[in-house]
């Protein structure tokens, strides 16, 4: 019993079941670990690896500037905002900015569909999650981290984006969108 | 133990395998979902 | 005629040291008491996401998840390993506990710790959840808490290793191999040391940035090393829990692993590739590069996986071959048929076998693929997934083995043994609905730690999240009821047995 010290030799050969099942066992796991990088060569969702420090000054001020030069411009002229948060139409290919802070997501990007785009997610603050429904995509937005998201939508519509890690007592309230036309 | 002497235990195999195609199962799901999501790298 | 200080275990023929059975009440009725408290910030924080009651307001909702994550994956879980540690060594090898006072040195560090960690959290002074991620800050008496119970924990880690080299001085034990559960827990003690190493390693740091001493702690690193506390000492419970298979099994129908060296090679892969596995927390962090992220939270998690699907063969089939032997020999499943499910912890610990291997391990190795966590990461999906893994696995079973601490170690016939027959079915049914329902509300995006998806507290961005979503909330407020009705039984029975059970002899 396994309570009790086992018998003195109990170094012994495996049998054939066991044996399989172990073989069984090994394949499978080998196959579900080299899958990762074969992944990054065949697949098209891969968690990216790209990032840069950056004091939360800086992004912010890099940010803004994003902000300034990209602002969509409503047929009045004036700059278009929904709920005080400016919307924003980078260029398709370039440098885009989504600024985490305490709680909020700024700006509201307006993406085109089928168009690659660098993503620059960072937090002024605290630790955040940046969390795209309904697609369910998931990454950290740290602050002293520009994290470099190479995205291109593959669908076009309205997105929400939520903050799923805790901030401080307004957490729940972090809310933020996208467009993709 | 020789090769033809069989398994004290075939009931707990049998289990085992189920447990391993319910595993793979979930894993390609799972891969199918992730392939619904935008292109990311 | 007994040593002086034993007494000879009437069912098991070991000998016990009585010092030590004093340290393994005082651990485990210690351990249930914050099941308790613990469990009493489940329930709220349950009724709190279910978004038909969503009782608490954000502050107290926050607050309890603190204490419920705290209470229950560190203070329940190890305050019970530690009486598993004092049992697998000094009971087991029939052996003199080492050092008794320093066992008690230990006790009075974690249970301070604890109770400071408490307080400070239930003051309203450290609303920073379990992980406690900086640049939040929390009150310098909230980590200091932490510490005194990693440091009291590595105190009672080392007061087994100790015991164990008294026994192999003192050849209490044959042929100079430990019994298969004594060297589980080995394994699981080894495991414990680097993880509250990094416990501590983390926190005295965050103390000194909270007093003001240090001036920046770098998020980034604190992930890196906080995780090798946070999912490490989950890894200790994988451990502790298998190594508790082995013993009821043992215990309950005197169960032989048929293949000892095997099952010894397998805690041995938890050892050497378990612990880098915490890694799969940061698998959609910045900083780390994928090449690290793959070694660490694939490959050699692979080898800790491998592991685990040789106890998931080797313990459902050291149980048959005993049941065989017992004469259930038709088909290929009259064994499971008529084994011994009228005794709970015999039910208790195939739940836990079910649960961490179907819900659980599956869970695990899939969310821990780099790509497919993407679409997991922080959301519901994980809690949901750690609850089968700590609460359907290391809980059930730990509920399991206390119905074997009461007659054996207290001495007390199991009070109400009708309630208790029923508890691990209740708790196990409650489990799996919750974990599932967690992980299926997860797939559509409902994120974890969050005290309003229905509303956003407000914001003018809230949005509808499709219906599909509320039909789990349902169900996960349900399985929350039923799980608390089973923790609600357990508390009950252990707390009826000490003050009413029969005394056994």
């Amino acid at each position: 019993m396994s309570i009790y010290p086992p018998d003195k030799v109990w170094w012994k050969p495996i049998d054939r079941e066991e044996k399989i099942w172990l073989v069984i066992a090994l394949i499978w796991l080998s196959f579900t670990f080299f899958l990762m990088p074969v992944l990054h060569v065949y697949g098209r969702q891969n968690p990216p690896a790209l990032s840069y420090r950056v004091t939360p000054e800086r992004f912010e001020a890099l940010s803004n500037e994003f902000i300034e030069k990209y602002r969509v411009l409503g047929s009045d002229g004036q700059p278009v905002a929904i709920n005080g948060v400016p919307v924003v139409h980078p260029q398709p290919g370039g440098d885009a900015y989504i600024v985490a802070r305490a709680w909020s997501w700024q700006p509201i990007l307006e993406l085109e569909k089928g168009k690659p785009y660098r993503i620059h997610l960072s937090s002024l603050d605290f630790q955040h999650g940046f969390s795209i429904y309904p697609l369910n995509m998931n990454f950290m937005a740290i602050p002293g981290e520009d994290y470099i998201l190479r995205i291109t939508p593959t669908s076009s519509g309205e997105f929400s984006i939520l903050c799923n890690e805790y901030c401080g007592i307004g957490h729940h309230t972090m809310v933020g969108k996208l467009i993709v036309r | 133990m020789s090769g033809k002497e069989s398994f004290p235990a075939p009931g707990t195999f049998v289990l085992a395998l189920i447990f391993l195609v319910v595993f793979i199962a979930v894993y390609f799901l799972n891969l199918k979902y992730l392939g619904s999501v935008w292109e990311v790298r | 005629m007994a040593e002086q200080g034993f007494r000879t275990c009437s069912v098991t023929g070991l000998k016990v040291h009585l010092p030590a059975e004093r340290l393994i009440k005082a651990n485990a009725v210690t351990a249930i008491i914050f099941i308790a408290i613990g469990g009493a910030a489940a329930l709220l924080a349950a009724l709190t996401r279910w978004p038909a009651v969503h009782l608490l307001g954000p502050e107290w909702f926050y607050r309890v998840l603190t204490a419920h994550g705290f209470d229950m994956l560190i203070v329940w879980i190890i305050f019970f390993e530690i009486a598993a540690l004092y049992l697998g060594s000094a009971v087991l090898l029939s052996v003199r506990i080492a050092a008794p006072l320093v066992g008690w040195v230990a006790y009075i560090l974690m249970l301070g710790g604890a109770v400071l960690v408490n307080i400070m959290v239930l003051a309203g002074k450290s609303d920073v959840l379990f992980t406690s991620y900086p640049p939040l800050m929390a009150h310098p008496l909230f980590y200091l808490g932490v510490i005194l119970f990693a440091v009291g924990a590595l105190i009672g880690v080392a007061l087994f290793f100790a015991t164990l080299y008294k026994a192999r001085k003192e050849k209490t034990y044959t042929h100079q191999s430990f019994p298969l559960v004594t060297f589980g827990l080995f394994a699981a003690a080894c495991i414990a040391v680097t993880t509250l190493l990094h416990g501590a390693g983390i926190y005295i740091p965050t103390l000194l940035w909270s007093l003001g001493i240090i001036h920046d702690i770098d998020p980034s690193a604190y992930r890196l090393v906080w995780w090798g506390l946070g999912h490490s000492s989950q890894q200790i419970n994988v451990t502790a829990m298998i190594s508790v298979w082995y013993l009821i099994g043992a215990l309950s129908v005197g169960m032989k692993p048929i293949n000892e060296k095997l099952c010894r090679t397998a805690f041995v892969l938890y050892i050497l590739f378990i612990d880098v596995a915490s890694e799969h927390h940061l698998l959609v962090d910045p900083v780390f590069g994928n090449a690290h992220k793959i070694w660490n939270t694939g490959y050699v998690m692979h080898l800790a996986v491998l592991a685990s699907m040789i106890h998931a063969l080797a313990v459902p089939a050291g149980i048959e071959v005993a049941l065989r032997k017992q004469g259930y020999t038709k088909g290929l499943f009259e064994w499971f048929k008529m084994a011994p499910w009228g005794n709970p912890a015999f039910s208790a610990t195939v739940w836990s076998i079910f649960i961490f291997g179907f819900l659980a391990g599956i869970t695990g190795v899939v969310f821990g693929n780099e790509q497919i966590n993407m679409t997991a990461h922080n959301t519901w999906r994980i809690t949901g997934h750690f609850h089968a893994t700590v609460v359907g696995g290391t809980t059930i079973a730990f509920m399991g083995v206390t119905y074997y601490i009461l007659p054996l170690i207290f001495r007390r016939q199991i009070w109400a043994l009708s309630l208790a027959r029923i508890q691990p079915w209740l708790y196990g049914i409650g489990i799996t609905m919750l974990s599932a329902s967690m992980m299926l509300a997860g797939a559509y995006g409902i994120p974890r730690r969050h005290w309003d998806i229905a509303n956003f507290g407000g914001s003018p961005f809230a949005f509808a999240w499709d219906p599909t979503v509320y039909i789990w909330l349902g169900v996960f407020g349900i399985a929350a009821l039923l799980a608390v009705a089973g923790g609600i039984i357990y508390v009950a029975v252990s707390a009826g047995t000490l003050l009413w059970g029969k005394k056994v002899e």
